[in-house]
């Protein structure tokens, strides 16, 4: 079994993005320190085979074929193994790069997009499962990872009316990834 | 000219880029004996102060971005208006997705004013594998508190089902602390709950069309002068926006009133809401 993450951004702006990061700098207070915020949707895909090459050409075939995730003219998509990405706060010029990942908290299962591959498109077997959820990109100026880190947690969470935007516990899980 | 509304309560129904509900809450709560004007949720907030109570309607605020309420939740707007309704007990009626700013900005189930302690998660998808995502249709609801829990219901008899219908794709009212729910039942918070036509509450699609916990289709404030309710009273305020194919009390009216164009314009049952919102709006002024 190999995992795969696929990431599907917009190409043109995206609004749901521009308003979340106004609304965080201008309401909640971190206009010096949200520099970019980004949004793609996010899929994990179980794919059956134990190369990763083959996993990784399948995943771009799922991609680019089924129209399913991607529609080439107006978005853009990257593939890579959940191992290649930071896992915590990165640095990137001189400023903290934080993935928060949004899933709903009853389950992320994708089935409905598991059942048109494996049944409707002929991938049968090779698909064993996929997750969805938003993935959103922050670049911070921040101190530190730990102070990095923090923001893009107040960021998401939202315990209060004037706390946080980009997740509610009641439904959703969240993780920095 | 004499001022028609003079001497009526006043109430602002806040307008978000994205609301379209507006002009026929506006009109309902004009048909219940209310002054209402639309207010827009660029002017300045201070302006706001000056109306007895408040109705944040239906619609998409901010096109639902991120999710359902939350950015209109931040807006310097809300905070005003939190303020009027928490500090001197103003009435405020949110609608679908006025209910959901209301419980993003944490005044349901207001528990701990401020703080967010439930959600209106995506409709759930029924045990048949179907994708429930938006709903639009007619439901049934049962008036579950008890007289004098909520001003915004005040003139609803208890136990009383009406029909009234619902559109939304987030409207399941849920939270993961199980505490919250003991203290809704405790403190009779749950105004309304999804039922069938002859009142029985049981968590089925057909019955509960989002899955809602406890079939919760709307709740109140402790106080009792706040009400977030999903399903749209607005829409079932004249009885000529009633389906004749009911088969309930409600459809039997509608179908005697056909043809007869006054008789199309008397009261549908979700002129209640907007007759205690206009009761509760007076105990205010007062």
């Amino acid at each position: 079994m190999q995992t795969l993450e696929l990431l599907v951004s917009l190409k043109i702006p995206d609004v749901t993005a521009l308003t979340a990061a106004s609304s965080i700098r201008r309401r909640l207070g971190y206009d010096e320190v949200l520099k970019e915020l980004r949004r793609s949707d996010y899929y994990s895909l179980d794919l059956n085979t134990t190369d990763p090459q083959v996993a990784n050409e399948l995943a771009h075939e799922l991609a680019e074929k089924t129209n399913l995730f991607v529609n080439p003219n107006k978005h853009s998509y990257e593939v890579r193994f959940p191992q290649d990405r930071g896992g915590r706060p990165t640095l990137e010029d001189g400023l903290w790069r934080v993935e928060v990942l949004v899933t709903d908290a009853e389950g992320a299962q994708a089935n409905d997009i598991q059942q048109a591959l494996t049944q409707r498109l002929g991938y049968g077997e090779q698909v064993a499962a996929v997750r969805r959820g938003i993935l959103w990109t922050l670049l911070l100026a921040a101190a530190s990872a730990e102070e990095a880190r923090k923001i893009a947690e107040e960021i998401t969470v939202t315990t209060a009316r004037d706390q946080g935007i980009l997740a509610n516990p009641h439904f959703q899980a969240w993780e920095i990834i | 000219m004499e001022d028609s509304t003079r001497g009526r309560p006043r109430v602002a129904l806040i307008q978000f880029p994205g609301s379209n509900c507006e002009w026929e809450s506006q009109r309902a709560a004009q048909a219940a004996g209310i002054a209402c004007d639309i207010f827009r949720w660029n002017r300045d907030p201070a302006a706001l102060t000056e109306y007895d109570g408040y109705i944040i309607g239906g619609g998409f605020s901010y096109q639902d971005r991120v999710r359902a309420g939350v950015i209109a939740t931040k807006e310097p707007i809300v905070t005003t208006m939190f303020e009027q309704v928490t500090e001197y007990g103003k009435p405020v009626l949110g609608i679908c997705n006025g209910a959901q700013v209301l419980v993003e900005a944490g005044l349901i189930p207001g528990l701990e004013p401020g703080m967010v302690q439930m959600a209106l998660a995506p409709n759930y998808p029924d045990p048949g594998g179907r994708i429930s995502d938006f709903c639009c249709r007619w439901v049934y609801l049962k008036h579950s508190c008890q007289p004098g829990r909520c001003a915004l219901s005040s003139q609803m008899p208890p136990n009383y089902v009406w029909p009234v219908p619902i559109a939304h794709g987030e409207g399941r009212f849920t939270t993961r602390d199980p505490q919250i729910i003991a203290q809704l039942h405790a403190n009779d918070k749950i105004v309304f709950q999804y039922c069938d036509a002859n009142g029985r509450i049981a968590d089925t699609p057909e019955i509960n069309p989002n899955g809602a916990t406890e079939n919760i289709a709307g709740l109140c404030n402790p106080a009792g002068n706040v009400l977030a309710m999903m399903p749209h009273p607005e829409r079932a305020s004249f009885l000529y926006q009633i389906p004749s194919e009911l088969t309930n009390e409600w459809g039997q009216r509608k179908r005697q009133a056909w043809g007869e164009v006054e008789a199309m314009q008397q009261p549908g049952p979700g002129r209640l809401i907007f007759e205690s919102l206009r009761e509760a709006l007076l105990v205010a002024v007062s």
